[in-house]
């Protein structure tokens, strides 16, 4: 049988997931060389699959990938049609709308066509058209920060994890639109073609999640 | 510059093109054999037809807009409405049960993405005036039997009932928007998000369990799915869903297809109109599902007699798109036979014979690349035609050359069926 392959988001997120995934005995990716973007396991099972955080959701979507790990952010914002059947704890962060520090002091909804930063277009145009503000939407690859300090933005729609950036920045966070952490995704035909080898991975995985969950 | 095309519509030609319609012929014929007879609805309706109470989901999706008199149409959403509509308030009175087959094109208004079109098509269906588990083993034995037939070799179907899902529901008197939440988390198979929700409404244990336990209702058939199924079973409406499930399951056991299917209670995102058993197939290549289907018993009444039904629609664009990605795309269709021209004029009738004798067959008019058909004919004016055949010639005699050809290789649709 082909080998079950797995979407793992490049950078930070890659090495808490693969702690995760080994505690719960998958087997890890051999140790190659580090520009492959294919690599299969150890034991010959899986095939691990390095791809950029937000492109996770699509390669599951696609079934390019059978599972993925993921911020629940990029699920969102590629809104992925996947089964998503594991939170995990890490890669915590939350979406959040951010605004110069020197803004006034005004509700949000008073806005006319405020121009809005964002690495989430999907998302941000959710939250503004959701509350009947016509943004006009202001689509960046990165350092979305810099938007407001060159006066292209208004307003950032970004990723907080502690906030220093954001005051580094002179930037203050004004509404949370989402909170997100890793979570697993399985592609929906894939969780029932291969469910005999997909569920024991499940299985192994939340039993370690539970292992070591603080309630227990 | 070249014209462009709206989002959401594709252009087919080729191979892909006489693959899509051998798909529906091929579906129309097994349907055909099992006593399903074409229905063919118009492409477009009032809009308030088609959105019933029962089917309102769709109402974001409906392509709209006005007649000249300032009435609104839609384009079909689906085909399955206008069917119940036709017969809830024609064929009502036509013996019972009666069984439609459709196929065409249906709109939706989506984000287009790999198989989902916004203009898309579908075959299906529709079994309307009987509501025993022998209806459903029906339409379900059907649908993989179809699957069978197209050609895909791996496919598995899921089998839930809504019923289970609705019981639960009436026991747990949860607002329509807890119900929302609820069903997204389900769809998501997120047990993080059920158990959170489960939480947050401060559900007695023996609740949280039942709604907890529906994301661990899922597994093969004689996986024991049903027993726990009937173990968290809190109210008559549950357990006569799973009694449904079993007495399905013992049809589809006869029908020899019951290694297809999978049990999935939790599997709640259907069609607003469903009220029975709900399926769904899927096929690697495709992450959606390629066939959704289930039994709808109030829908007909909706448009005047009040009549079960059970039914399922095939993704015909979802399964080009699996088997392409199966079995790599599928050839460009090119004439069996050329037939080049002569001087006596005898190639007409030379082009006929073979026709008549089944074979494809075009008559050269000029620009043809000769290597691309490999089986050529032409007349040698003396009683006498040239065969020319992978390369190699030969004389054979005007009177018999259709016996002369190599045997005829059987069109590509029967391959399918």
């Amino acid at each position: 049988m082909s080998p079950i392959t797995i979407a793992l988001p490049k950078g930070r997120m890659a090495e808490d997931a693969l702690a995760w995934l080994t505690r719960a005995g998958w087997s890890r990716p051999m140790a190659e060389d580090a520009r492959k973007l294919v690599v299969p396991s150890e034991d010959g099972q899986l095939e691990y699959l390095l791809v950029k955080p937000m492109d996770v959701p699509v390669f599951v979507e696609q079934g390019a990938a059978d599972i993925g790990i993921a911020g629940l952010d990029a699920v969102r914002e590629r809104a992925a049609d996947v089964y998503e059947p594991l939170l995990l704890p890490f890669g915590h962060c939350r979406l959040s709308v951010a605004a110069p520090a020197n803004r006034p002091n005004r509700p949000l909804r008073l806005e006319i066509s405020p121009r809005v930063a964002t690495k989430y277009p999907h998302l941000a145009e959710q939250y503004f058209r959701g509350r009947g503000i016509s943004a006009e939407f202001i689509y960046l690859n990165g350092s979305v920060e810099l938007g407001p300090l060159v006066d292209m933005a208004d307003l950032i729609v970004d990723i907080i994890q502690t906030g220093s950036t954001l005051r580094a920045n002179n930037l203050v966070e004004l509404r949370v639109i989402m909170q997100s952490q890793a979570v697993l995704i399985v592609n929906r035909a894939s969780f029932r073609m291969h469910a005999e080898a997909i569920q024991p991975l499940l299985r192994s995985l939340r039993a370690s999640l539970t292992a070591a969950s603080p309630s227990n | 510059m070249p014209p462009s095309i709206p989002r959401g519509v594709a252009d087919y030609f080729g191979g892909p093109a006489q693959r899509r319609r051998q798909l529906e012929s091929t579906l129309r014929n097994l349907s055909h054999a099992w006593g399903y007879e074409e229905i063919i609805p118009p492409i477009f309706e009032y809009a308030d037809m088609l959105l019933t109470e029962l089917g309102d989901q769709t109402a974001e999706e409906l392509y709209r807009f006005f007649d000249r008199d300032g009435r609104v149409l839609a384009l079909r959403p689906d085909l399955t409405v206008p069917t119940a509509r036709i017969v809830g308030s024609k064929l009502y009175d036509l013996p019972l049960p009666q069984r439609y087959f459709y196929a065409g094109p249906v709109f939706r208004y989506e984000e287009p993405r790999a198989g989902r079109q916004r203009e898309f098509w579908q075959a299906g269906v529709e079994l309307i005036g009987v509501s025993t588990p022998d209806a459903d083993a029906e339409v379900l034995a059907l649908a993989a039997l179809a699957l069978q037939a197209i050609g895909l070799e791996t496919f598995r179907f899921s089998l839930g009932h809504l019923g289970y899902f609705h019981g639960l529901l009436s026991r747990l008197r949860l607002d329509d928007q807890a119900v929302d939440a609820l069903q997204k988390a389900l769809d998501r198979k997120s047990e993080d998000e059920v158990r959170a929700l489960t939480e947050a409404w401060g559900l007695r244990d023996q609740d949280r369990e039942a709604v907890l336990g529906l994301l661990s209702l899922f597994g093969p058939q004689g996986d024991g799915v049903l027993a726990r199924a009937r173990a968290l079973a809190l109210n008559q409406q549950m357990r006569a869903a799973v009694d449904r499930l079993v007495a399905v399951e013992e049809q589809l056991d006869r029908f020899g297809v019951k290694r297809f299917f999978d049990i999935d209670l939790a599997d709640v995102r259907a069609m607003n109109y469903y009220t029975g058993i709900t399926f769904k197939a899927y096929t690697p290549g495709i992450g959606f599902s390629v066939v959704n289907g289930g039994r709808y018993d109030n829908l007909v009444g909706e448009f005047g007699a009040d009549l079960p039904a059970v039914g399922c629609a095939f993704y015909l664009d979802r399964i080009l798109l699996a088997q392409i990605r199966q079995f790599g795309p599928p050839p460009d269709p090119i004439p069996q036979l050329l037939v080049l021209p002569c001087a006596c004029g005898e190639h007409v009738s030379l082009a006929q014979e073979a026709r008549t004798a089944g074979w494809v067959t075009a008559m050269a008019l000029g620009p043809e690349p000769l290597s691309r058909y490999p089986l050529r004919v032409q007349c040698k004016c003396d009683g006498q035609v040239s065969l020319t055949d992978a390369g190699a010639s030969r004389l054979v005699s005007r009177e018999s050359w259709v016996q002369a050809l190599p045997p005829l290789a059987s069109p590509p649709p029967s391959t399918f069926f």
